[in-house]
């Protein structure tokens, strides 16, 4: 405690001093955090849209969500992959166990069970054009989501996004 | 998230950004300061009880809240470093009438703030009237007039 004088106040202007310049750094991790969160480090923003493809699916979705929050995957699939009129793809058991699916487009007209998630199924005159299916849906976990879409016995398509809380 | 997690984490998020707010930009208490304490006030509140409306929920983000305070009130009382941390200590901002303009800066309090607070408080009319204006921690400025 320095004592000023005969003013009794513990005034202390070197840690003062010392405490103005943590201010200042706070100030500039603030910054830094906001310009994060607007570039879409915390979801929805440009950084955290990407898009990954293999022969049968191009998917976009983001790379960082927040729980309980809504999240977009949007799935093309491309021309030619239409058998007896159908059209099809599996989404995988971590996707079916971690987030709750609010709506997807078009309605799949059969939602089949399988061993590893669930196939989604369309009856489909779409001949070789290829179709855009979103699916809307509200991550439940924090942490990483690693769901998997493939389309029949083809290669399945790894997305990885992260989850704040 | 845990409702004593979630709770702990908003707590001591909210101590952080107060506290780089500094002491006299939320505290002056203008109207507008009121409703930005509001607005914090009602983003806190969805994160805290989350969709959980139950009695218990809402039972565990208080309990944790209040043992968190007491928590901090003890850690301050006993260990100085930490209170001049999360409270800062008073400063004097003029001397003998005379406005230390260097340290009101980075204070970011000005000369008519102080002159405010000493009409508010004192009565005075003049600078030179004033012994000693002190900033303090709660962001208020107390003035000691000269006999």
């Amino acid at each position: 405690m320095a004592i000023s004088g005969e003013f009794e106040i513990n005034q202390d202007l070197q840690f003062q001093r010392r405490m103005w310049k943590a201010e200042r750094i706070g100030w500039i991790a603030m910054a830094v955090l906001l310009a994060g969160a607007l570039l879409g480090l915390f979801g929805n923003g440009p950084m955290s849209w990407i898009t990954t493809s293999n022969d049968s699916l191009i998917v976009e979705y983001q790379r960082f969500g927040r729980q309980q929050s809504a999240l977009q995957l949007r799935v093309y699939l491309r021309a030619g992959l239409s058998n007896k009129d159908n059209l099809f793809f599996e989404l995988n058991r971590a996707f079916v166990a971690n987030v709750q699916v609010m709506r997807i487009t078009p309605k799949p007209d059969v939602e089949q069970p399988i061993s590893d998630g669930i196939r989604l199924i369309w009856s489909s005159n779409a001949e070789d054009g290829s179709m855009l299916v979103t699916i809307s849906y509200q991550p439940e976990h924090i942490g990483w989501l690693t769901p998997s879409l493939s389309v029949g016995d083809a290669d399945s398509l790894s997305i990885r996004q992260f989850i704040y809380p | 998230m845990d409702p004593v997690v979630r709770s702990a984490v908003i707590y001591v998020a909210l101590l952080v950004f107060l506290r780089l707010a500094g002491r006299r930009t939320l505290m002056q208490m203008t109207s507008f300061d009121f409703v930005l304490l509001l607005i914090i006030g009602e983003a806190t509140q969805n994160a805290l009880l989350q969709n959980d409306s139950s009695v218990t929920n809402a039972l565990l983000v208080i309990l944790t809240l209040i043992s968190l305070d007491i928590a901090f009130s003890y850690v301050k009382q006993r260990v100085p470093i930490v209170a001049r941390w999360i409270e800062g200590l008073p400063m004097i901002i003029v001397r003998d009438g005379r406005p230390l303009t260097d340290l009101m800066v980075k204070a970011r309090v000005s000369e008519f703030d102080v002159l405010s607070a000493a009409r508010e408080s004192q009565g005075l009319e003049r600078m030179e009237q004033i012994k000693y204006a002190v900033l303090e921690t709660t962001g208020s400025i107390s003035i000691i007039p000269r006999n």
